[in-house]
């Protein structure tokens, strides 16, 4: 009896041994960007589905102001490089200009979060979300946490829906600053829902972006 | 009694050892990846060593990425590589800390003799050896995108590098520039007198 009661404890300080392992192991570093996507649908102030999207794919805008910040001119000031707005005509912003006016692409204002009714799969050169119902509203501002070496920042937006529509899509869109010295809208994550949201009018849906950097 | 204890003691540490060393099998959700791809050749132009890192962003790139989450006027603080805070700017002509640091002009591949563990704190390379990096090249299959970047560096004697590191150049003008360090990654290898190492960064988008 004894033996038995002395097995049943080694089984399980076995096992306690391997979960707190598991639970003590080291983080291990890894570089990169995850953006997770959570949409909510709230009737009468209660939540009554949630949609979260992990891998939220990245416009080729948005591929064109990373290759910008990778874009090096031996010193020169030179460099511009082409986006698509989102009425579909294509932009020069400046990398760096010979004159250092002040026109640079961030010094454009406004940025907005989408939801739409389209379903056509993403595709990298997606510049405006493909339904034929959309809203678009300004997030927040973006909010910062750092737990070293991880870096979060956080934007949301919430829509009240005047009438019945089918969420299947959201983007996020940033205004930035063209050498016509105008601001233009390009739209730098589009994202469709695995599982559309059927909003009533009078429906809260609220889109949470979160970005982070690290893991 | 005391042989029970050490029994019990070595079936609770073992297999803590064995949880312990396992690699984590995380879910892996990113859709952006930065790769470093260190090699090195001998003065005959032999391949040494590779090695390859998933390099750490800093805060700086952070910082600077954010801007582009922005709704409207902002300021974010980056440090530059002298340890100096400054702001950069959008949503309007003029920066509460102006001059605004905003154009490119630079993208340097560092490497240096830190040996301090990566923080996203970090913003300088230690004895830092800089070389411009190629232009940025892209290549495209369906919606996965690859931007890379190369620099060369070449050791008359034999050194010892332990960190590699990316700094971008922001100017307000010709001669008003800080350089901001990006992206950091602790390596230990040795080129021989004579040899070069070549530094290649992959950002691969929507992996």
């Amino acid at each position: 009896m004894r033996n038995l009661v002395f097995g049943v404890l080694l089984i399980c300080l076995i096992l306690v041994g391997y979960y707190v392992g598991l639970l003590m192991r080291p983080k291990e570093v890894k570089g990169g960007v995850s953006v997770t996507l959570v949409v909510r649908q709230y009737r009468d102030g209660k939540l009554i589905k949630e949609v979260v999207e992990k891998k939220d794919p990245f416009t080729n805008n948005f591929v064109q102001l990373l290759w910008s910040a990778m874009k090096t001119n031996n010193g020169a000031c030179t460099g511009s490089y082409t986006v698509v707005d989102i009425g579909g005509t294509s932009r020069n912003l400046y990398v760096c200009r010979s004159d250092f006016a002040a026109e640079y692409p961030l010094q454009g204002n406004g940025a907005y979060i989408w939801i739409g009714n389209g379903a056509a799969p993403f595709s990298l050169n997606d510049y405006k979300l493909s339904g034929t119902s959309t809203l678009k509203t300004t997030p927040s501002i973006p909010s910062e946490s750092i737990a070293d070496p991880k870096i979060n920042y956080t934007i949301s937006a919430s829509f009240s829906l005047s009438s019945a529509m089918t969420v299947s899509e959201v983007g996020f869109s940033r205004l930035l600053r063209a050498p016509d010295y105008s601001n233009y809208e390009f739209l730098l994550m589009h994202d469709v829902l695995s599982t559309p949201i059927s909003a009533a009018a009078g429906d809260t849906i609220t889109v949470t972006y979160i970005v982070r950097i690290n893991g | 009694m005391k042989r029970y204890l050490v029994l019990s003691l070595v079936f609770l540490l073992v297999p803590f050892l064995v949880a312990y060393s396992m690699p984590q099998q995380q879910e892996d959700d990113r859709v952006i990846k930065g790769w470093l791809i260190t090699k090195a050749y001998d003065a005959k132009g032999n391949l040494l060593w590779t090695h390859i890192s998933e390099d750490p962003f800093t805060l700086n790139f952070g910082r600077y990425i954010s801007l582009y989450l922005e709704p409207g006027v902002a300021d974010h603080a980056v440090t530059d590589t002298g340890g100096t805070s400054y702001n950069l700017h959008t949503g309007s002509t003029m920066s509460i800390n102006s001059p605004e640091y905003i154009y490119r002009t630079n993208t340097w591949i560092a490497v240096g003799t830190g040996t301090a563990p990566f923080s996203v704190n970090n913003y300088a390379i230690t004895g830092g050896i800089l070389k411009d990096a190629s232009s940025p090249s892209i290549s495209i299959i369906g919606n996965k995108v690859n931007i890379s970047i190369s620099a060369s560096f070449s050791f008359s004697s034999p050194t010892t590098i332990t960190e590699v590191g990316i700094i971008d150049r922001f100017c307000s003008s010709n001669v008003v520039a800080i350089n901001i360090l990006i992206a950091r990654d602790t390596v230990s290898k040795s080129i021989p007198a004579g040899g070069t190492l070549s530094v290649t960064w992959i950002v691969e988008v929507n992996s």
